[in-house]
């Protein structure tokens, strides 16, 4: 109960961190998707199933909000909580390059998956954005993020995991 | 043996959410603005709007104090150059009212319509778009207030966009920047239109505009009142660059916006004439 309230917790304080902060670290229209690093960060540290439902929800929460058609964050952020946890056991434990490259392999790929969904939808004003402009930038972006975010990940999942050893004894 | 199991029960769960979460997009897709899940959408823009202005209260309040802080020094010398420029809009106020009688006689003796002048709601940016491809805000007044779809938004430097969809407390707002927006404008000088359109970068793209007509280097751009949805007279931007490319009917102009979107925070929404 308490792991699921953190999660959520995680999930809401990000996505208001994104529409609220994020913004004024704009550069040049490239802004970072702290959501998507945040759920690669969970599916790295907790696993497929925590990865994917993370991502499900994450992107829900986007496209209720945000979104023109919900369900565009709700896809490609699914497919990326489940497929980055696939990386899990492929690279170092310790270290932040893992998650920096995991980042940026999974920030490419959402972005191609999501040009690939607004070329089905016929929007392609979008593709052009995202293959002529903002795809390179967004996943340089997000990767130098991946630091700051990674390890504070960690120290509250420890903390978390601590507390609730605490209460067991 | 658990472990497979376990690897297939966690493949067979991203499926099922991969699924449920395509379900959604084309169900959102092919149903009406009053289906559920775009009622679902308007509900939770309704919940949320209150955290996202709490959210955005307290990010302002650090910033404020951090920009006071930093910029203490600078203050005296922006009072200094604030008083003179008080002193000079004051004249300019009295001229621009003494114009405005001229202008309104004038028109009424030659019979032309009085300029229009506009009802306005004041709101504050509460939300920005979660993504790069997409340049929309999310303000704190809704249908309650009497916002509607469609709807011109502003502020005292330019337009900002246009209303794209209401909650009872909250609105979506398409920013001229969207990749996705048009505004039919018209140079101040030349009087020539054309139309401006976003590119979700810090430059709008002037489009249409014929070869022959002469454009000067911060010329304004104001909306021309074409198109139905902006009045005409609302400042856009000032002409940052242009060129004329040999083949084609109309040169390449890029226009600086005079709204800085970055650090939007108050706007007003055209609600209606006064």
């Amino acid at each position: 109960m308490q792991r699921f309230l953190l999660t959520a917790l995680v999930l809401i304080g990000t996505f208001l961190a994104q529409t609220v902060l994020v913004p004024h670290l704009s550069v040049a229209g490239i802004q970072p998707d702290l959501m998507l690093v945040v759920i690669v960060c969970f599916a790295l540290t907790e696993g497929m199933n925590m990865g994917s439902f993370t991502g499900f929800f994450g992107g829900l929460l986007e496209d209720l909000v945000m979104a023109n058609y919900m369900g565009f964050n709700m896809v490609t952020k699914t497919i990326i909580g489940g497929a980055s946890s696939l990386l899990r056991d492929m690279g170092p434990r310790e270290g932040i390059m893992w998650p920096m490259i995991t980042v940026f392999g999974a920030s490419i790929i959402s972005q191609a998956m999501t040009a690939l969904l607004a070329f089905l939808f016929g929007e392609t004003v979008v593709v052009r954005s995202i293959l002529s402009w903002s795809m390179l930038p967004t996943a340089l972006y997000n990767t130098l993020f991946t630091p700051f975010i990674y390890p504070a990940f960690i120290r509250v999942l420890k903390w978390q995991e601590s507390h609730a050893r605490m209460q067991v004894m | 043996m658990i472990d497979r199991r376990t690897s297939w029960g966690n493949q067979i769960t991203l499926g099922l959410l991969v699924l449920i979460s395509i379900s959604v997009l084309v169900l959102h897709f092919r149903e009406g603005p009053n289906g559920v899940l775009h009622r679902a959408q308007r509900f939770s823009v309704n919940l949320l709007a209150p955290l996202q202005s709490g959210s955005f209260s307290v990010t302002r309040g650090f910033s404020d104090t951090w920009a006071s802080l930093t910029e203490f020094s600078r203050l005296k010398e922006d009072n200094r150059a604030l008083k003179k420029e008080v002193s000079e809009l004051r004249r300019d106020t009295v001229t621009l009212k003494e114009l405005d009688l001229e202008n309104k006689r004038l028109r009424s003796e030659m019979g032309a319509p009085v300029r229009q002048q506009y009802a306005t709601v004041f709101a504050t940016v509460i939300g920005k778009s979660v993504n790069t491809w997409q340049a929309t805000v999310i303000l704190d007044k809704g249908s309650q207030d009497g916002v509607k779809q469609r709807m011109p938004v502003a502020t005292a430097d330019g337009l900002v966009g246009q209303v794209m969809s209401t909650t009872a407390n909250s609105c979506l707002v398409q920013l001229i920047m969207d990749q996705k927006s048009a505004v039919g404008v018209r140079l101040q000088n030349s009087r020539a239109t054309g139309i401006i359109e976003g590119e979700g970068q810090e430059q709008l793209q002037l489009n249409y505009l014929p070869k022959g007509v002469k454009t000067t280097a911060k010329e304004v751009v104001m909306t021309s009142g074409l198109g139905g949805v902006y009045p005409a007279g609302l400042v856009v931007g000032t002409i940052a660059s242009t060129a004329r490319n040999n083949d084609g009917l109309f040169q390449d102009v890029r226009v600086s916006p005079t709204v800085d979107f970055w650090t939007l925070e108050e706007v007003y929404i055209i609600t209606g004439v006064r």
